[in-house]
């Protein structure tokens, strides 16, 4: 058992080494591997990054797995390939290779990552490779270090005020050896915190040597720009970019220059950029008695009107010129105080800047357009216009006169109309009739309710009586006892006058004023019933005894005096009087 | 003095001949084309409680000047409620119409609508006159009815109509007195202005107006709102406005 156990443990370690010697042997046949053109390169310059595969037993070759790159980025994602293959020692061997452009960005040390492809499904990976990207501007300061080509951004002051022309000038320097075919600015470049005007004089870039740290250079203004800085306090211009095509004169050996020597043709695009440049504005001194727009620079200021002497309701144009060098796009327009009477309008602006030279110049006209529509004499008043001399380092005013107009009538204010709609309306002059707006409500008034009322009452009054009449005409009780009183009245009278002549029918017609005033007003029969019956009916009605006693008294004398043989005047009107008061009494209660 | 004490008893006993003779200053001032001072001198007078067809024609005639159309369109509508300015104003009133760059809608309309312009151009005054004329008349009838025609048929038909006649006065007295108070005109006096669903900036816009635009002014609903109207426009749509932009009369 023990000598079967080292035998099995032997054939293990045989078929162990052979398992690996195998795989290794596998392993060999494919190589996969990364190059770069350059290590050491310049910030802008362009490098070719190459993956190789070569090997003699593989079929199917994925493209390679691009890695995120740090401060450089691949200028394509499809790859220039190429294919080769040989037979050594009777052994066929195929090669691959994939081809990147990459642009290198920023500067410092960085790592292009393992590149993984997939050969027969199964991954490999390249080793990491390092690139030193360098900067051209910095190596242009640094005597040790001269690079072939840099771009720089060279400022007219780093020190200007708000407003004042900053002239920023782009330029490329470049070694002998190389030859600058074209370049393309980038478009997209902020000048934040400034105004940008682009000079351009329409002439081609002129070269003019240079020596910078004992190296001799060409250079040439790529882009001029004017500048206005919109505020004050340390602002920084950003980068600026240009995108150049040059070719190599002769083979440089410079270590930083190999780009140009080592690879295929001698033509290469190289992006260049300048550093970003700091400037610091400086803000303009305090104004406080002229009217100040903005205008930073040498000018000079004048203000004109169209017309001195118009009729109400005809435009004016006052002119105000802007004439000289700076800012004059910036410039804004004074304003004037005018008469309340002028009617303003949109103000109008014109210019005509030269961006040719070096220097923005131009002319800025303001037209102020107004309307007086009342006819007088009118001052448009003096103003003092402030602009800021950069060169001179203060304010400069100049005084604007006053400006008289005279507003005559138009004679044909109302007779047409400047509009195209005819206006023929004249205004109605003289006498006229004059109304009281109507804010009290003539029914609201006492007089006037008064008077509405009165025709109301009348009716209701006459209503009343109408239903009177109407009752007495058809209700003999209600017209027996509303005339008892009248009738008992003149009965009274009567018995009088009949009494002069006559007392005992007197004393008749007393007996029937009042049995007839009882009887109508207690709707008793007058003819015909016995004077108990009236009395008893007084009685119920609550006739005072003693009066009860006159009454019955004085009736019976009534029925009895004629055939009483004398009768005495006397007599008759101390009766009459009775007669009186007991029909009072009577009234009292019936 | 003398003269002042003439011209202080004939103001005291003739109110409106203060009137005319402000009128007559600022229609010097008119053909002086101040047209500013023109209008400062007519507004004197409508403070003073006077109106007239000429001096609302006049400061209609002086905002045209001034090109201060929504602000002529008010004045001309005011004159055209005058007989004797209603030809001008008219004229006036279609020049600022045709000038104004933003149109209106108008919506037809409505019998009844005819009815109470109709109503309302009598005034309250108008309706109450006829309201005692009818009301004696059937007094008058009445008793010629009840005391001497009363067997006439015709005479008691004719004193019903008269009675129900004179209450349907007295009810327009009423109601027109009751619009009268309740509702005004107005014309957009500024370019433009959001009509809003309520009184407030925030608030939502039902429609955009422009100068010259007619508004009818609801004074009861906006009696709580110093600053804002409640108005219907024209076209029909309810909404609140600024009452500065408009000129209310």
């Amino acid at each position: 058992m023990k000598k079967i156990g080292n035998l099995n443990r032997f054939f293990f370690l045989v078929s162990l080494l052979t398992v690996f010697s195998l795989s290794k042997v596998w392993a060999q046949d494919v190589e996969v591997s990364a190059t770069v053109n350059e290590t050491v390169v310049f910030q802008g310059e362009r490098i070719v990054l190459t993956i190789a595969v070569s090997g003699s037993k593989f079929k199917k070759i994925s493209n390679p797995d691009l890695p995120e790159l740090q401060g450089m980025r691949f200028l394509s994602l499809t790859p220039s390939t190429s294919t080769s293959f040989s037979f050594v020692n009777g052994v066929a061997k195929s090669s691959y290779s994939y081809s990147y452009y990459i642009l290198t960005e920023k500067e410092g040390e960085f790592t292009i990552p393992p590149v993984s492809v997939s050969i027969d499904q199964k991954p490999y990976k390249t080793q990491a490779l390092k690139v030193s990207i360098r900067s051209r501007s910095a190596a242009a300061k640094n005597p040790n270090a001269s690079p072939d080509i840099f771009l720089k951004m060279e400022l007219s002051n780093p020190k200007p005020y708000v407003g004042e022309q900053v002239l920023a000038k782009v330029v490329i320097y470049f070694k002998n050896s190389l030859e600058i075919l074209s370049y393309q600015p980038t478009a997209g470049w902020k000048a934040e915190g400034f105004w940008k005007e682009e000079l351009n004089d329409g002439k081609q870039p002129q070269v003019t040597s240079d020596i910078i740290n004992g190296v001799s250079y060409r250079k040439a203004e790529l882009m001029k720009y004017a500048l206005f800085a919109t505020k004050s306090g340390k602002l920084n211009l950003s980068p600026f970019t240009v995108v150049t095509t040059v070719r190599v004169a002769s083979r440089n050996r410079d270590p930083f220059s190999s780009f140009f020597g080592g690879y295929g043709t001698n033509q290469r695009n190289i992006d260049l950029e300048t550093d970003a440049v700091p400037v610091e504005v400086v803000s303009l001194p305090e104004l406080n008695d002229a009217i100040f727009t903005g205008a930073v620079g040498n000018y000079k200021v004048s203000r004109s009107i169209t017309k001195t002497s118009v009729v109400a309701g005809e435009s004016i144009e006052l002119a105000t010129k802007i004439q000289g060098s700076g800012n004059i796009a910036l410039v804004t327009k004074p304003k004037y105080e005018f008469p309340n009477t002028f009617e303003e309008y949109n103000p109008q602006e014109s210019s005509d800047i030269n961006r040719k030279s070096d220097i923005i110049k131009g002319v800025k006209t303001f037209s102020d357009i107004v309307i007086p529509r009342t006819p007088g004499t009118y001052t448009i008043h003096e103003v003092k216009y402030a602009f800021f001399n950069p060169t001179k380092k203060r304010f400069e005013t100049t005084v604007l006169p006053a400006i008289n107009l005279v507003v005559k009538k138009d004679p044909r204010a109302f007779a047409s109309s400047s509009q195209q709609i005819p206006f023929e309306v004249q205004p109605v002059l003289g006498q006229t009739l004059w109304y009281s707006p109507e804010k009290f409500t003539v029914f609201k008034e006492n007089w006037f309710i008064m008077m509405l009322a009165f025709p109301f009452v009348v009716g209701l009054a006459l209503f009343f009586y109408r239903s009177y009449l109407d009752k007495m005409e058809g209700d003999v009780q209600f017209a027996r006892s509303n005339k008892a009183s009248r009738k008992t009245d003149t009965r009274f009278i009567a018995a009088k006058k009949i009494a002069e002549s006559d007392i005992k029918a007197s004393y008749a017609e007393i007996q029937k004023a009042l049995i007839g005033y009882v009887a109508d007003r207690l709707h008793i029969p007058e003819t015909g019933q016995d004077e108990d019956i009236y009395i008893e009916e007084l009685v119920k009605k609550g006739m005072e005894p003693e009066d009860i006693k006159k009454l019955n008294s004085l009736l019976q004398k009534c029925s009895t005096i004629r055939f009483a043989p004398l009768t005495s005047m006397q007599d008759f009107q101390n009766d009459f009087q009775i007669a009186q008061k007991l029909y009072k009494s009577i009234r009292g209660f019936v | 003095m003398i003269i002042n004490v003439v011209l202080f008893l004939l103001f005291q006993l003739f109110p409106s001949t203060q009137a005319q003779l402000k009128f007559d200053k600022a229609n010097q001032l008119l053909k002086d084309q101040d047209y500013i001072g023109a209008i400062h001198g007519y507004k004197e007078i409508i403070d003073a409680d006077w109106n007239s067809g000429p001096l609302f024609l006049n400061i209609g005639l002086a905002y045209t000047q001034l090109d201060s159309l929504g602000m002529a369109k008010a004045y001309f509508l005011q004159a055209l409620e005058f007989n004797d300015t209603y030809e001008e104003a008219l004229k006036g009133f279609e020049f600022t119409v045709k000038k104004l760059p933003q149109k209106a809608a108008y919506l037809p309309k409505l019998p009844w609508d005819h009815v109470l312009d109709w109503t309302i151009k009598l005034g309250t005054t108008g309706w109450s006159w006829l309201t005692m004329i009818f009301s004696y008349l059937s007094l008058i009838i009445l008793i010629a009815y009840w005391f001497r025609l009363r067997e006439n048929k015709w005479v008691l038909r004719t004193l019903l109509s008269t009675i129900v006649l004179t209450g349907f006065l007295a009810f327009a007295a009423f109601y027109t007195d009751y619009v009268n108070h309740r509702y005004g005109k107005a014309v957009l006096i500024k370019e433009q202005s959001n009509l809003l669903k309520n009184a407030a900036e925030e608030s939502e816009v039902t429609s955009i107006t422009f100068e010259g635009y007619e508004f009818i002014v609801d004074f009861l609903n906006s009696k709580n709102n110093s600053d804002w109207v409640y108005v219907r426009m024209s076209n029909g749509i309810y909404g609140w406005i600024p009452k500065s932009d408009l000129l209310i009369y």
